[in-house]
């Protein structure tokens, strides 16, 4: 529930110079229920991904940051302004470069000041994102599910983000040591001190989330479907008491062999598990057994606990991104996501049909600021946004 | 662009840290020089690069024409501080906290550059470590990076044979992945007096 305490955070500004369609944009918000809408690939995701480029640096849409930019033009820049509840502040994120010489860079300042490392800008505008592909966390593999926790966990702690992005790197030197075959004991071992003090951190952490998360999870489970469906979460490390960095590194010494053997690293937490299955029976995998409605289900709910937890841990209600998600819920999740609506704070929508919501507006209205803006394509291709 | 500027361009914006913005400025700048200057600036630079070698022990800069500097007998014996570059060297130096010898290892221990053991001067290191009778503590000063803890925790591994040395690694009072050739003095002063023990 939102409770007094908790500071509202409040997008008043973007502003945008080539980013996707549009080649300029200034647009002032101030509705705590704010709705783009327009016809097909008029640019209203886009608006969200700008929002979400500053709040995470990296589009949930697209892994590459050039795809972002105006077609046949050099670099992008998104600023947003909000207000955290307690002062605003100004974030700026660019991507590309001046001319065709040079190569990309990024580009990160908050309130103009610049900040050169990554883990300071990431989750100072806490965001949670709805969209279709939310079913793919819990439809698509185990790396679809790792992703979703490290982009939650590195929105919230710093050193989470670091300690992965050293992992990785780690990594990436033993995978080579492993492909060339070097049979050095003491040269992996130096490896594996790195690699398990920064995997043992990212565990427990991983860790720390899913039982902290366990409980908002099962209750939206319950609500959306009326307490007939019940999923509980597990998380299934791949080094078992990987949270000790010694354990750690032993697990990693032990396996060397195997890995010499398959010339990739069996063991860590780029291989950990996160598993849903129904209480009891943890043998279970949901995507083996449940029903594409209860698959939808599981998404909302777990999107709404991670609304619930990211509030919880920053004491902050985070600006709501709804891609599209509205229109195509039940009767029984929307009204589930209704309710939801009164534990946040800003919600920004996308909808291509704004008389299908109407009556949902109309409803808002007597509970929130609402503001909805249309989002239109000119003569010459560009994005258009005007307030209805 | 006239071929000729085009080139000297090219040659000065391949120096580190030079855009090509700044180098054609340089290139401009020479230009304008008379040409003692310039006769200057290339004898100078070819003296720097015949004269200035490395130290055949501990890998640190000096002159063919006088012995090293860091090897001398006004340097403590029994601290030894070992970093990836010489130019680490001057860092750590002008924090003033370190009165001992060198080692300059020459790069880290990284696979994806297609650097091993082998590329690095290991054995002199180990060798110098095994025969020293002086040498009590061995602080390794590679950069906090992925690459510098590594070769950190190999050398610990290295040298654990050396019975009553003492190993130590600075402490991680700069930044994660920052360098030493640019941190300040002052906490580099900071992070050699709180140093700590190598963790294996
Ligand atoms: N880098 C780019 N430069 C220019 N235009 C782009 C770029 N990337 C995508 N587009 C175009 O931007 C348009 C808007 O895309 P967007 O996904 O924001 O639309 P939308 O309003 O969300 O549409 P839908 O209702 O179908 O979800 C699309 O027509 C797309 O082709
Ligand atoms: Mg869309
Ligand atoms: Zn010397």
């Amino acid at each position: 529930m939102k409770s007094a305490g908790d500071l509202f955070v409040r997008v008043r500004e973007i502003a945008l110079e080539n980013f996707r369609v549009f080649p300029k944009l200034q647009l002032a918000v101030s509705g705590d229920l704010v709705f783009f809408t327009g016809a097909n690939g008029s640019g209203k995701t886009s608006l969200l991904e700008a929002v979400a480029v500053c709040s995470m640096v990296r589009s949930f849409r697209t892994v590459s940051d050039s795809d972002l930019i105006t077609w046949d033009q050099n670099y992008y820049s998104v600023d947003v302004i909000f207000h955290d509840g307690q002062q605003e502040l100004r974030l700026h994120a660019a991507y590309g470069r001046h001319d065709t010489t040079q190569n990309n860079q990024r580009r990160l300042l908050i309130n103009k000041e610049k900040v050169s490392r990554l883990a300071a800008f990431i989750g100072r505008l806490p965001t949670v994102i709805f969209s279709p592909d939310d079913l793919e966390i819990i439809d698509s593999g185990p790396g679809e599910r790792r992703r979703f926790l490290d982009i939650l966990l590195s929105s919230l702690y710093p050193a989470y983000f670091e300690a992965l992005q050293q992992y990785n790197r780690v990594l990436k030197q033993r995978s080579l040591l492993l492909r060339r075959g070097v049979n050095d004991a003491s040269y992996f071992a130096a490896l594996d001190c790195e690699l398990a003090l920064h995997g043992s951190l990212i565990q427990e952490k991983r860790q720390q989330f899913v039982t902290n998360y366990q409980a908002p999870f099962e209750r939206y489970v319950q609500q959306i479907s009326h307490s007939r469906d019940a999923w509980q979460l597990s998380y299934r490390p791949s080094i078992v008491d990987g949270g000790d960095r010694h354990s750690y590194a032993a697990a990693l010494a032990k396996n060397l062999p195997h890995d010499l053997k398959v010339k990739m690293t069996l063991r860590g937490i780029h291989r950990d598990r996160l598993v849903f299955h129904p209480p009891q029976r943890p043998n279970l995998e949901l995507q083996q057994i449940a029903s594409q409605g209860q698959k939808r289900t599981v998404a909302l709910a777990l999107k709404m606990a991670q609304y619930a937890y990211v509030k919880e841990q920053t004491g902050k209600l985070p600006v709501l991104l709804v891609d599209d998600v509205l229109n195509e819920l039940d009767i029984n999740r929307r009204q589930a996501f209704i309710g939801f609506l009164h534990e946040i704070g800003q919600a920004i929508f996308t909808t291509t049909d704004v008389a299908e919501m109407e009556g949902f507006i109309k409803e808002r209205r007597a509970h929130s600021r609402v503001e909805v803006f249309r989002v239109e394509k000119n003569s010459v291709g560009h994005a258009e946004v005007h307030a209805l | 662009m006239l071929p000729e500027l085009n080139q000297v361009t090219s040659l000065i914006a391949a120096l580190p840290g030079i855009g090509r913005k700044s180098a054609q400025r340089i290139a401009l700048h020479f230009l304008k020089q008379d040409v003692g200057y310039l006769n200057r600036f290339i004898e100078g630079l070819q003296d720097f690069y015949e004269n200035v070698v490395c130290c055949e022990t501990c890998g640190a800069l000096r002159s063919v024409r006088e012995p090293c500097e860091f090897c001398g007998p006004n340097r403590d014996p029994s601290v030894l501080c070992v970093v990836e570059q010489p130019s680490d060297i001057y860092a750590i130096e002008s924090s003033g906290e370190h009165h001992g010898l060198y080692h300059v290892l020459m790069g880290v221990l990284s696979p994806l550059d297609g650097v091993g053991p082998e590329d690095l001067t290991l054995r002199q290191l180990k060798e110098r470590v095994m025969q020293s009778t002086t040498l009590r503590e061995l602080i390794i000063a590679t950069n906090p990076s992925v690459e510098g803890n590594a070769t950190a925790h190999y050398i610990g591994r290295l040298l654990s044979d050396k019975p009553g040395l003492k190993l130590s690694r600075l402490a991680s009072g700069l930044a994660l992945g920052s360098q030493l050739e640019f941190a300040d003095s002052q906490s580099i002063s900071l992070s050699l007096r709180a140093r700590v023990p190598l963790e294996t």
